[in-house]
């Protein structure tokens, strides 16, 4: 068993610069506010003896996720570390020194006499001498207030999970609520389920299989199949059936046959089947009496169309002619069309003599008249003979006005309605041209639709022939031609339908056959390699579950098991301490048993002298006092066999009253028998009473001015 | 004794079955040491998945075979 001689920490949590504790005494009292850096204490020897293991959720304790090992007002700083010294009963001192190097990473060293050992090695050896497991530190070393305080959880599941880890069982818990995260039995459920709906897929697709078969056999009757003709042997027969006919038909048709070679499988039927249709299509549309069918029919197209063009064209002539002579008998016929312009021209020429006639002299008058309205000008002699005439200016004026202007008006009016008779006349006779050449322009076409006639039908067309008679003749002939070829056609047509039934049958044989093989390979799966796989995948899923529920089953076993072993062991001591603690009229003694529950885990029961459940009628002081007793138990009984000699208590006075304060220091007294403590407290009361009533040495470090520069202040009291 | 002493004495026996059992015990308990709880989920998921993904694979294969 060894014991703590001294401890230096620097850097570590709330500490900054490096400061040193002896632990000489057989109790050392770590007194100050809160945040003054008494925990820290504790958890830095917590920390070089199990470094990131007392970190982070396995711990069980929540404040210890996320949990900063460096002082954050360190800065880039990184001169961390915690230093032990060890005593053992030979007074051999070990020194162990962790220090921090990353949040993931530190290094341990140990010393001892001249052995030094680093790393790995220094970890092993640190192991070997605590003899005992993180967990195990938590329940028999270091009481710690959270797990303290779980314990006055009402809440039976909680509490009792809080009583695991008190019992330093936290590790079976954990690994079961892993275990149950992982859903193992959910999923073998999904696997399952979806593995019967591939069942239930099988079934129906066998029975829309069967439906559809027996639907083909219907039709396959319907189509003149026999029941016998419905497997391989059957299409084979068939085949050769319809390849003979095919052959017989060609041959007899003068046309050749593309190679159609009869397989000597079924399933090769397909490529047959495909290749006689095409076959069937070709000859239909190469046979003799088809391509004349074919011929007859262009020809005779050409013939009707021809005939509705020359018809259109006839019926053009006809109207343009009708035009022309309506015009001859309305207006006259040309020629006296041609004498009326001349007649018209002529006169409209002798006006124009007259009126250039009148318009000389009327032109020698206005002359005249314009002269003697000048200004000077003698009014009364004649500009031209120089006779003087009284008025002459009126005279002449009024000789123009009654005279030439009525002379030339009249000319004008007669040349004027001269034009428009020799306009209306040139209009009639460009009319008539017009006319002429339309009739010319549709005889011309009428001739080439004779020419093409005449070339079609073979033969020459006089004007006394009517081609319109002549192509209907033509076309009733083609008629007749058509007629015959008809008969002939579809009696080859109808062969060649007998033979499409046959390939119609295969078709369908082929169509059952490859449906029942489909049929059978499902009916077969369950023997396929595949399915034989699932199957054992299923098999190992199911012993896979199986085996963590017995694996589960074992936890909570193994975890009962040592629950009983150390409530059995300690159960008296606890119950010593608890009534001692307490001092409840109501409990004179306190049974611990340990059963499960529903789900296998441990139940924890406390029960009075009188067998009744004592937690409904205990104060949260005396569950903390219950919490104390069994850490105090554990620590004084079970520790005693341990490598640790000394205990940590950090803030044990939580809900506790004067009485109960005094009492716990009294079994403090009883365990410093055994154990070193350690005990962290900023309550005044306690530390009176420790003060007054320990029976032992003591040392008390008081913690105060804690600052971010430097950390605590630390002095004795 | 430790935790994962304790559990394997619950899980003893020399048949196939109980030998894999612990085999599987000793993957849980590696587990657990190595993250914790949420490791102890991971792994046992990555197993299971393992098996789902064959599982799912020749369930696949069946079923492009009926179709």
């Amino acid at each position: 068993m060894f014991t703590i001689k001294n401890l230096k920490i620097k850097g570590f949590r709330g500490y900054m610069d490096e400061k040193e504790f002896a632990f000489n005494k057989p109790i050392t009292i770590l007194s100050g506010e809160n945040h003054c850096g008494k925990s820290s204490t504790l958890n830095a020897i917590e920390w070089c003896l199990f470094g990131n293991e007392c970190i982070g959720k396995n711990t069980g304790i929540r404040e210890r996720i996320d949990w900063e090992i460096p002082n954050r007002n360190l800065g880039s700083r990184s001169d961390v570390f915690v230093e032990l010294e060890l005593e053992d009963e030979n007074k051999n001192i070990c020194k162990i020194k962790r220090k921090w190097t990353s949040s993931r990473k530190d290094e341990l060293s140990i010393s001892s006499g001249h052995e030094q050992f680093q790393g790995n090695e220094a970890e092993g050896k640190v192991a070997r001498l605590l003899k005992l497991s993180f967990q195990d530190f938590l329940t028999t070393v270091y009481q710690h207030q959270e797990a303290v305080r779980a314990v006055l959880t009402q809440e039976p599941r909680d509490r009792n999970e809080a009583i695991d880890r008190l019992l330093g069982l936290s590790a079976y818990r954990n690994i079961l609520t892993g275990i149950e995260a992982a859903k193992i039995s959910s999923k073998q459920n999904e696997m399952d389920n979806t593995f019967d709906e591939f069942r239930n897929k099988i079934n129906t697709i066998l029975e829309t299989r069967n439906k559809d078969l027996s639907n083909m056999k219907i039709q396959a009757g319907q189509k003149g199949l026999k029941e016998e003709q419905l497997n391989e042997k059957g299409v084979l027969n068939i085949a050769n059936i319809a390849k003979k006919q095919l052959e017989k038909f060609a041959s007899e048709s003068g046309l050749g046959l593309a190679e159609l070679g009869v397989p000597n499988q079924w399933k090769d039927m397909f490529l047959f089947q495909k290749g006689a249709e095409d076959e069937i299509r070709r000859l239909r549309s190469e046979m003799p009496d088809v391509k004349k069918q074919k011929e007859l029919f262009d020809s005779r197209s050409k013939f009707t169309q021809l005939k509705i063009e020359y018809d259109s064209k006839k019926n053009n002539l006809k109207s343009a002619e009708k035009e022309l002579e309506d015009l001859s008998m309305e207006k006259g016929k040309e020629d006296d069309l041609n004498n009326s312009k001349s007649q018209i021209e002529k006169q409209i020429s002798e006006k124009e003599k007259e009126m250039s006639e009148a318009n000389a002299k009327a032109a020698t008058i206005s002359k005249a008249l314009e002269y003697l309205q000048l200004e000077g000008v003698n009014k009364n002699t004649c500009p031209v003979c120089g006779k003087e005439t009284a008025d002459l200016l009126m005279h002449l004026k009024k000789e123009w006005e009654d005279k030439y202007e009525k002379q030339v008006g009249k000319i004008q009016d007669e040349i004027n309605k001269l034009k428009s008779d020799l306009k209306n006349t040139e209009s009639l006779l460009n009319r008539y041209r017009e006319l002429k050449e339309k009739k010319e322009y549709i005889n011309k076409a009428l001739n080439d639709a004779n020419k093409k006639i005449s070339e079609l039908l073979g033969r020459a067309i006089t004007e006394r022939d009517d081609s319109s008679v002549l192509i209907i003749g033509q076309v009733n002939q083609i008629d007749e031609e058509l007629k015959k070829l008809e008969q002939s056609v579809k009696s080859k047509q109808e062969i060649l339908d007998k033979i499409g039934v046959l390939l119609e049958q295969i078709r369908i044989v082929i169509e059952i056959l490859t449906h029942e093989e489909k049929k059978k390979i499902v009916e077969q799966i369950k023997q396929s390699d595949e399915y034989k796989q699932i199957e054992k995948i299923k098999d190992t899923m199911a012993l896979l579950t199986n085996n963590l529920d017995k694996i589960k089953d074992a936890i909570n076993a193994a975890s009962n098991e040592e629950a009983k072993g150390k409530i059995v062991s300690t159960g008296n001591t606890i119950d010593n301490f608890f009534c001692k603690i307490t001092n409840n009229p109501m409990v004179n003694k306190v049974n611990i048993s340990v059963s499960t529950d529903t789900r296998g885990r441990n139940n924890y029961e406390f029960k009075d002298q009188n067998d009744k459940e004592i937690t409904p009628i205990l104060s949260q002081g005396d569950l903390n006092a219950l919490a104390l007793s069994i850490f105090l138990g554990m620590a004084y009984l079970m520790g005693a066999d341990q490598s640790c000699g000394f205990i940590m208590l950090d803030d044990p006075s939580q809900s506790l009253g004067s009485g109960h304060k005094g009492k716990l220091v009294e079994v403090i007294n009883e365990v410093l028998n055994n154990r070193m403590v350690i005990l962290s407290t900023m309550d005044k009361e306690l530390q009176d009473f420790i003060i007054s009533r320990i029976t032992k040495n003591k040392t008390q470090y008081i913690f105060d001015n804690w600052t971010p520069a430097h950390g605590p202040e630390i002095r004795i009291g | 004794m430790n935790y994962k002493e304790a559990v394997e004495k619950q899980i003893s026996g020399d048949t196939h079955e109980q030998k894999q059992r612990r085999m599987l015990w000793e993957d849980i308990a590696a587990a657990y040491n190595k993250g914790g709880e949420d490791e102890v989920k991971t792994v046992l998921t990555a197993h299971v998945e393992k098996i789902t993904k064959e599982f799912k694979k020749n369930l696949k294969q069946l079923d492009e075979t009926i179709l």
